[in-house]
């Protein structure tokens, strides 16, 4: 295998890449640590704390009636989790209601078969781990495919048809990701009976003509994982470009 | 024990160099080994090899870095052990998953059977890459791919969330792909 050619490679990298491993794990920039020793030093010494009285309950007053106006605003209602994604931008999922059900119907005869490994190259490019269902027409056109690389499910549609495994509404919100509006959000699911609640993240986006859905989730400690996932999925496939449906037929 | 005196006993041919690498080193090495094969009676059998094989290594060597060298004993000695157990049908620690991670680096150039590169030529491109990195991607990628560390593992390490650290190692494998493929190199 050929990956077990660059791991013995990289059993020979220079020794001073090891030694910088094996140092202490990361440590504070100079900067940070600077920082840290002067807010230390110019520490005024501990007064009595009846002096801080008149602040603290200065700060509490001030602190309550921010959260009633917030939450009469509703500021406090959705929760934003963000994914990072450096120059490419950041991906921003709302919390929304759990994302309607919509039915799947291509109003056509359709058949369909598990795509090819050459045919999920074409659609996914670099992705790992990929594999998709493909729906195609009576005149052999790929309509639309659910595949998935790792945890991550990708609908793909053809022009002018729906994803439509759902129907993204409530709080979501668009982010930009290297010029690409993505309309994402998350749900949380009632707990089962464990207690465990699921969260679901989800996104919808256009990769030039051609609609493009994204789902992760899973238990919610594990929501960053999913988070995580899914935005990696969505900025791989913008960066692949419109995928070519019309290359593959049934 | 500084690095220095323990190889100096090698070379004295003091088996107290054996019991001062123990003594210093154990840990760090088990931590590779375990990775790599997961199963603690071939674990132990890795180290006690490492140890036997450092005892024959030094002399002739001597190693600036004592901790390098006998990791890289430990690792390359897993990886053998992993062969064996691939053959037996064995499982190993996270060394399949790290397999699977690595082909995303390895592009798709099958048909270039003329053209395939030695693992010196992969070591020095994988230098040369990862001098370009910064510490911090170096780091996570070397703990992972070299050190055969769990996700989990280095995110704690590191101070990371585990979110971050596969963003890291996803980003770092594609760059690496591109880096190799631009040099020309087809694995």
């Amino acid at each position: 295998m050929r990956s077990e050619k660059l791991m013995i490679a990289m059993g020979a990298i220079d020794d001073r890449f090891i030694i910088e491993d094996t140092d202490a794990p990361m440590q504070e920039t100079d900067t940070s640590a600077r920082k840290k020793a002067a807010v230390s030093q110019s520490r005024p010494a501990l007064r009595p704390i009846w002096r801080f009285a008149p602040a603290v309950a200065g700060l509490a007053v001030l602190v309550t009636v921010v959260l009633i106006l917030g939450a009469n605003a509703g500021w406090f209602s959705h929760r934003v989790d963000t994914v990072d994604l450096g120059d490419s931008g950041i991906v921003s999922f709302y919390n929304s209601g759990a994302p309607g059900a919509g039915s799947l119907d291509l109003g056509v005869g359709v058949t369909g078969r598990d795509l090819t490994p050459t045919e999920l190259q074409i659609l996914f490019g670099d992705l790992p781990d990929t594999s998709a269902y493909g729906l195609f027409s009576a005149d052999h056109a790929l309509l639309h495919l659910e595949g998935h690389s790792g945890g991550t499910k990708i609908i793909l549609a053809a022009p002018g048809l729906p994803t439509a495994d759902y129907v993204l509404e409530g709080n979501e919100k668009t982010s930009t990701i290297d010029g690409v509006d993505v309309t994402a959000g998350y749900f949380l699911t009632d707990p089962n009976s464990q207690g465990t609640r699921n969260i679901i993240y989800f996104a919808q986006f256009m990769l030039g003509d051609v609609p493009a859905y994204a789902e992760n989730g899973g238990p919610e400690a594990d929501a960053e994982t999913y988070r995580t996932d899914i935005a990696i999925v969505i900025e791989t496939l913008i960066h692949n470009g419109e995928p070519q449906l019309t290359s593959i037929q049934q | 024990v500084n690095d220095q005196d323990i190889v100096d006993r090698f070379w004295a041919r003091s088996e107290s160099a054996i019991s001062a690498v123990s003594e210093k080193y154990s840990q760090y090495l088990r931590c590779i080994a375990s990775n790599i094969l997961g199963n603690a009676d071939d674990v132990d059998e890795v180290i006690n090899d490492t140890y036997h094989r450092l005892w024959t290594a030094i002399p002739p060597n001597r190693p600036e870095n004592l901790r390098a060298f006998s990791g890289r004993i430990t690792r390359n000695l897993s990886l053998d052990r992993v062969d064996t157990q691939k053959a037996e049908k064995r499982g190993g620690g996270h060394y399949p998953l790290i397999l699977a991670e690595l082909e995303e680096c390895v592009g798709d150039k099958k048909d270039f059977v003329d053209d395939l590169a030695d693992s010196e030529s992969i070591t020095t491109a994988l230098n040369l890459f990862l001098s370009q990195l910064s510490a911090e991607k170096r780091r996570v990628f070397v703990r992972r791919y070299w050190r055969a560390a769990s996700i989990d593992e280095i995110a704690e390490d590191f101070g990371m969330s585990v979110g971050k650290v596969k963003t890291i190692l996803f980003r770092t494998r594609k760059d690496l792909r591109k880096y190799l493929e631009s040099e020309g190199i087809h694995l």
